[in-house]
């Protein structure tokens, strides 16, 4: 029976009372984001009366230490400071600590036991999320320790309680075959409806809102296909270096740490055709609809459309900074790419010829994720301008770090003269709606306890992204010649450039 | 008064509107507005402190802001020791501040975050009622003033002054300086009344209006309620006493969500209690309250001396108590106190309580903690909730991003004029 007094309220979706387990309990992403995700949400009263927190990682220390290692985290990471003694007061108690080795039984045994005795005491009703902040080699271990001790069963259904699900982070594997073999994993233990992968660039504000700008104005979508559009940019550019994350980066790459997921995925919201309704797999069939619409590189296309790159040193933001192959943790004589530019086109009836031109890389010009649709010119230039013509228009999306829509138009300057001049007509979202908007973290972990899978990957969307960037990957490994290198605080190598003028084209300055 | 007064004060309107706007002083603030608000105030005792209020709003909610106000009481409008002490706690804390040109001046070095400047040449007196002491020889009176935005944007403040009897002249004016292409919302600053002229005479071309009924009373949010239920080209309604419900709301619904829901069809009583109130004053939050609970259970009600009783369409009653508790100091009179359900023969009890006097001083007039709390014999859970600052900026804003019409609102306000209307039924039936 359906609750009469939930009908009309501002809040309709019910968050269900569950525990949230979390793997990596001692990591960077539970302080920095994780728990001041789940603090942000019991402010907002969005958390359900029946709530707990276990954390789990090495190392034994108890309750009440991990409970002040998080109020210190949530401090210094939390978008809404100072915390609130009466409601740390409240979420304090509900968090709790476990100690042991994801690769061994005994922690799941141990597990099973706490977690019935918190579910009691905290009234989660038996509803467990389980929150694998650890990296990929630990996944396995973590699955078949769940499904050892019996802490998993496997459902069809979303709407089945108590519910158990999991939410993987990225990345999904490091290549098709490694993501079909966790998929597979996962598959063995978990129904589909309970496995949420995690992409949070899909949790940000702006990213919701490219469905809601193409599917809720009709200004846009008739001119949203090849007709109109010459084509489209997308870019996702960091200024920040690899962080102390050298290890990591040097197994990964910019190909695998942002183009294959975040930078497809907008690819994926800019290309899809109107899903038909915003239920998780109506969305999500039309993405993958646009992966594999997506034409596959061979290795002579991927000489031609393909760009990498690696920084050295340089100046970024008025600070100089080393070369990639001076941090720390990185080889001498890496080869790792830091910089990806690629020409990619989507073989669909709306996008037939429109290139889409994607970039991504570290310590560029400047910070700046966005996606530029650049519409064609116009047919005949009756306007004596020089340089050739009437500048196009460009309906741009941003991104970060501010969240904006700008549309780029020609007017007349004012005078006796038709001197023509290009102005933009610029939309921030902080202006309007206030800069204090959830972080991402918040709304899927929020949409996970709710069952709603629209803003996470599914198995084969993910296996689909593997699947082109893979060929990518292979060429580069049976040409292991270090990428061209570029100056930090530049837009990337020479190449890139070239990418785009060989097409008489340029790439947009955000 | 002549029409030339008027077009000589919209003429000063407009180009001091036009120098903030287009001037250098704020060329680096985005000029994004979202919407026309035109607040009108029908008591010199309010305007001075709602002054603040319409500032933080406007910093909140890029826009145009009007704020009117129309000198001379209408005859018969209510005024009550209650709403003058709510007024009272209006603008606590207010976060912005008032610079007058020089000031401005002077200032540009620093690069304030919130401030607000004069467009014309003189610095004028910051409040309404100093400019009404101008003299009487000035009938109707105008400034301009610039309020930076949260988010480094500009909205514009227009003060608008002058006697009830020229309240048309007033509506015309700010009708000739909104924003084109914006929705206009009408807020209204106290009491109303829907037949009154100048309630009448703001409300030719807005979108909305929005009232308080905590300050103004239920008689009066009802009577503008049915005034804009009369014509579809009527604004619509919201009101600031039923948007702060809303936690209330949710967290009650929260007590009978997952399997608890048949407990609503064995509901023993319920009980309500608020900051003491005048005596006579039926607090509009316990009435909205009641009300909703009983529109969504299906029942009807009918009032008894100790506040309702509801019937169930199973023919179940039961009693709705609503009882006063002392108000400390800063709280205002009326305020939600407590909700406590109790079904099953008492075996399930929930409970909201607020606890009243311990709100943060700097941030709010109204204590804000809630403790929410369930009891099913088995599982006791328990949940200490923080309530937004209750400053009136605040839930104006919220009230604004809110649809222009809720459908369960209007249901509300219906089911409280069914009530109404049964009970002057039975009346009529018992003197006939």
């Amino acid at each position: 029976m359906s609750n009469p007094l939930r009908e009309g309220l501002e809040a309709g979706r019910v968050v269900p009372p569950c525990t949230v387990v979390i793997f990596g309990a001692g990591g960077d992403l539970t302080r920095r984001k994780l728990m001041p995700a789940l603090y942000n949400l019991a402010v907002s009263r969005a958390l359900p009366g029946g709530f707990a927190v276990v954390g789990i990682s090495r190392g034994e220390k108890s309750d009440d230490a991990f409970r002040e290692e998080m109020h210190e985290a949530v401090g210094t990471f939390s978008r809404k400071k100072p915390i609130d003694p009466g409601i740390w007061t409240d979420f304090a108690p509900g968090l709790f600590f476990q100690a042991g080795a994801f690769g061994e039984a005994e922690t799941y045994a141990k597990l099973k036991e706490r977690l019935d005795t918190i579910e009691s005491s905290r009234g989660t009703k038996g509803n467990r999320l389980f929150y694998l902040a650890v990296p990929p080699s630990e996944v396995r271990g973590i699955v078949e320790g769940l499904r050892g001790a019996g802490l998993v069963e496997k459902h069809t259904s979303i709407s089945e309680l108590p519910f158990t699900r999991i939410i993987a982070e990225k990345p999904f594997g490091h290549d098709r075959a490694s993501a079909a073999a966790l998929n597979g994993l996962l598959g063995e233990v978990f129904g589909e409806r309970q496995v949420f992968r995690i992409d949070h660039y899909l949790g940000k504000e702006t990213v919701q809102n490219l469905l809601v700008f193409r599917f809720a104005n009709s200004l846009f979508e008739p001119l949203w296909n090849r007709e109109h559009v010459d084509h489209v940019q997308i870019t996702v550019a960091e200024d920040i270096g690899v962080e102390g994350r050298g290890r990591f980066y040097e197994q990964t790459g910019a190909l695998r740490d942002i183009v294959q997921n975040h930078a497809l995925q907008l690819l994926c919201l800019t290309a899809m055709e109107p899903p038909i309704s915003l239920h998780a797999d109506a969305v999500r069939d039309e993405k993958v609809k646009v992966l594999r619409s997506l034409r596959p590189l061979g290795p002579r296309t991927i000489r031609s459309s393909v760009v990498r790159g690696q920084y050295t040193g340089g100046f970024v933001r008025g600070d100089e900074v080393r070369a990639y192959r001076q941090e720390p943790d990185v080889a001498g004589e890496s080869s790792t790419e830091t910089f990806v530019a690629m020409r990619v086109f989507v073989d669909s009836w709306r996008w037939g010829g429109v290139p889409f031109y994607v970039r991504a890389g570290k310590r560029l010009n400047r910070r700046a994720t966005e996606v530029a649709i650049h519409f064609k010119r116009v047919p005949h230039a009756i306007f004596p301008v020089p340089d050739g013509g009437i500048s196009p228009n460009v309906l741009t999306m941003r991104i970060q770090p501010d969240e904006q829509i700008a549309l780029r138009f020609t007017t007349k300057e004012p005078g006796q003269n038709t001197v023509l001049r290009d102005v933009a007509m610029d939309f921030r979202y902080g202006s309007t709606f206030g800069s204090n908007t959830p972080e991402a973290y918040e709304r899927l972990l929020l949409d996970a306890m709710r069952g709603d899978a629209t803003l996470f990957t599914r198995a084969d969307e993910a296996e689909q992204q593997w699947a082109f960037v893979e060929p990518i990957l292979a060429a580069w490994q049976e040409n292991p010649t270090p990428p061209p290198m570029y100056d930090a605080g530049s837009w990337g190598p020479e190449a890139s450039h070239e990418l785009l003028a060989a097409d008489g084209r340029r790439w947009r300055k955000p | 008064m002549s029409g030339t007064r008027i077009a000589a004060l919209l003429g000063r309107l407009e180009g001091e509107l036009r120098t903030l706007r287009d001037g250098e002083k704020f060329s680096n603030k985005s000029r994004i507005s979202a919407g026309n608000l035109v607040f009108v105030c029908t008591a010199r005792s309010i305007a001075n402190r709602y002054i603040s209020v319409v500032d933080e709003m406007a910093q909140r909610f890029p826009s145009r802001a009007f704020f009117v106000a129309v000198e001379g009481a209408p005859t018969g409008m209510r005024s009550s020791a209650d709403s003058s002490t709510r007024l009272d706690l209006l603008g606590e804390g207010a976060a912005v501040r008032i610079l007058s040109a020089q000031q401005l001046e002077a200032q540009d070095d620093e690069g304030p975050r919130s401030m607000m400047g004069l467009a014309g040449d003189s610095a004028p007196p910051p409040s309404m009622e100093n400019a009404a002491d101008a003299g009487p020889n000035v009938d109707v009176d105008g400034r301009v003033y610039a309020i930076e935005t949260d988010a480094d944007g500009l909205s514009d403040r227009v003060d608008i002054r002058g006697p009830r009897a020229f309240a048309r002249h007033l509506a015309s004016a700010v009708d000739a300086l909104v924003l084109p292409e914006l929705p206009v919302i009408l807020v209204w600053v106290g009491a109303a009344r829907a037949d009154d002229g100048v309630f009448q005479a703001f409300n030719d071309d807005t979108k909305r209006v929005i009232t308080d009924s905590a300050y103004a009373g239920l008689d009066s949010l009802l009577s503008i309620f049915q005034w804009t239920q009369e014509a579809d080209t009527r604004p619509r309604l919201s009101d600031l006493a039923w948007v702060r419900l809303g936690p209330w709301q949710e967290l009650t619904a929260r007590f009978f969500d997952d399997d608890r829901s048949p407990l609503l069809d064995v509901l023993d009583r319920i009980e309500i209690s608020h900051a003491a109130a005048d005596v006579g004053f039926q607090p509009p939050d316990c009435a909205l309250f009641t009300a909703w609970i009983a529109n969504r259970l299906g029942a009807t009600l009918e009032r008894d001396s100790f506040g309702y009783i509801a019937t169930q369409k199973n023919g179940r009653r039961f009693p709705i108590t609503v009882t006063p508790v002392p108000r400390p100091k800063g709280v205002a009179p009326g305020t939600l106190a407590s909700v406590r359900f109790l079904a099953k023969n008492s075996e399930f009890t929930a409970q909201i309580k607020r606890d009243l006097g311990t709100g943060r001083g700097d941030q709010t007039a109204d204590a804000d903690l809630l403790h929410w709390h369930i009891a099913d014999g088995v599982t006791v859970l328990e949940q200490t909730i923080r309530l937004h600052s209750n400053k009136v900026s605040y839930w104006l804003d919220r009230t604004v991003r809110r649809p222009d019409e809720e459908p369960l609102f209007v249901a509300v306000l219906k089911t409280l004029l069914a009530m109404d209307a049964a009970q002057d039924r039975a009346q009529e039936s018992l003197r006939g």
